[in-house]
């Protein structure tokens, strides 16, 4: 079965939902709403032998297939991008000028790094904008996540999916930032953040380090919420966010849910873990 | 664990920002860092159902020394997360609900060796080492009195009729080869299981 997370149908519904239960969230979701912008699917395809090889191999889809970013496109997404932020974002003085005159080639290398090393990526573009290091990593997944979720529509994974026992992004090799707890068999699937491939990972092992000793292994919950879970590595320090779907009742939209409840990323930093993905939207 | 707002805002520096993501939000570091926001931590252990021969897994949720939770693990190939309504009760060894709706300790959970000496109406608690001890010493004495190196024709059989051994559903293949293995060699005939499945 493909674990592909489509984000498209339902996503404003789903901001409405995640505002209703968490009222921070409202300007936030106001702006993933406005910027969410879906791609056609590319016209390119792989083979089933070929897609289950790479699974059985450990190698990632984009190895064989290079995404292509068209820079016209993304410099016409990042105006709007930036435009949107700029609304509603008390920029400091000068930024969204510094964001709207990017060069087109050096966002692109930016877009093309960010699933292997999302840190280097948000501190270049903050470094050269002069912006936070979280404000920086948010617009970069905003400006490239549509391009690599086309690409990942495009290359879907079929059963062999479930060969995939890595703990990286099966089609991008991002590590993962959340997943959920299926609601019928509590199986824990890991899901991308860049292109939104889902795959299973066992619950008691980490993602980050495949340390499966249990004494290191752990979760916690914010008093009153049992629907968000931080699992955490007492080996690597790093953490992982998962919704509980039994508990919440509902499948989610784990890249918006994400968002949601940036509250949890910083109360697992406040406990001395950091994020297994090297996403930090919390600053 | 407990932080309270000021423990909060140092560690996660909310004092030294500016222009972050989070300012989007209608700051919820500030709602999170609530005057009484807890955390509360679980460890998840994998183990197995004590009941039949099928040998589901289960993860124990753990907090604070006690088990909180049992759920079938989704990663164990028997079950796949998947529990019989048995195997979804066994917490109910540890806990039972009292009369007002409350989970307690269970009173009648055996924790120790329990020992009635024979003759005796009076039951002892007793110690693991002292159980094991006082099993070897009756198996090597009633096989000692009743060992039979040859039968009535002069066959060699090196038995003991006087033993038997009954396994368990809940032990595995592995278990059940070296019980049996052990059994054999002390020249135990009468083995039996009370498989229920």
């Amino acid at each position: 079965m493909t674990r592909f997370s489509d984000r498209r149908p339902g996503f404003q519904e789903e901001i409405k939902r995640l505002k209703a239960e968490h009222p921070d969230f409202g300007p936030l979701g106001d702006l993933l709403g406005s910027l969410a912008a879906w791609l056609d699917t590319p016209n390119i395809s792989l083979s089933p032998s070929a897609r289950e090889w790479a699974v059985r191999e450990g190698r990632i889809l984009l190895e064989l297939v290079p995404l292509e970013i068209d820079s016209q496109d993304l410099s016409k997404r990042w105006e709007k991008i930036v435009n949107s932020v700029e609304e509603q974002v008390p920029l400091p003085e000068g930024a969204a000028a510094r964001l709207g005159s990017l060069d087109a080639g050096h966002l692109l290398d930016l877009c093309l790094v960010l699933p292997s090393d999302p840190g280097k990526a948000a501190g270049d573009l903050a470094g050269a904008v002069e912006i936070s290091g979280d404000l920086a990593a948010f617009l970069l997944v905003q400006a490239a996540g549509p391009f690599y979720q086309a690409q990942a529509r495009a290359l879907s994974l079929g059963p062999e999916i479930d060969l995939w026992t890595q703990g990286f992004c099966p089609v991008c090799g991002a590590h993962p930032h959340y997943g959920r707890l299926e609601a019928e068999s509590g199986a824990r699937i890991l899901e991308c953040w860049v292109c939104g491939t889902g795959w299973s990972h066992p619950r008691l092992t980490c993602p980050y380090c495949e340390n499966s000793q249990q004494r290191d292994l752990g979760f916690f919950c914010l008093e009153g919420d049992d629907c968000y879970r931080i699992h955490f590595c007492r080996q690597c320090d790093q953490y992982l966010k998962v919704v509980d779907c039994r508990q919440l009742g509902r499948e989610v939209l784990l890249c918006l849910a994400n968002i949601a409840t940036l509250s949890h990323d910083l109360a697992a930093k406040g406990q001395g873990f950091r994020p297994g993905s090297r996403l930090d939207l919390v600053g | 664990m407990s932080l309270s707002r000021r423990d909060f805002l140092k560690r996660t520096g909310l004092a030294a920002t500016a222009a972050t993501l989070i300012q989007l939000g209608g700051d919820p570091r500030l709602t999170a860092a609530s005057e009484t926001l807890k955390i509360h931590y679980a460890r998840e252990i994998s183990t197995i159902c004590a009941y039949c021969s099928g040998g589901c897994g289960l993860i124990a949720h753990v907090r604070g020394g006690e088990i909180v939770n049992l759920e079938g693990d989704p990663d164990h190939p028997i079950n796949q997360g998947a529990l019989c309504s048995k195997g979804m009760s066994l917490l109910n060894l540890r806990y039972v609900v009292d009369r007002q709706g409350n989970l307690k300790a269970n009173p009648n959970r055996l924790q120790t060796v329990r020992y009635r000496a024979p003759g005796s109406s009076e039951w002892e608690d007793k110690s693991w080492d002292w159980a094991l001890d006082r099993i070897a010493d009756l198996v090597k004495e009633t096989r000692d009195a009743t060992f039979e190196q040859v039968d009535g024709n002069g066959v060699t059989v090196n038995r003991t009729r006087a033993i038997g051994h009954l396994g368990s559903a809940a032990i595995d293949n592995e278990e059940n080869y070296l019980m049996v293995k052990m059994q054999r060699a002390l020249g135990v005939l009468y083995l039996d299981h009370h498989a229920r499945l």
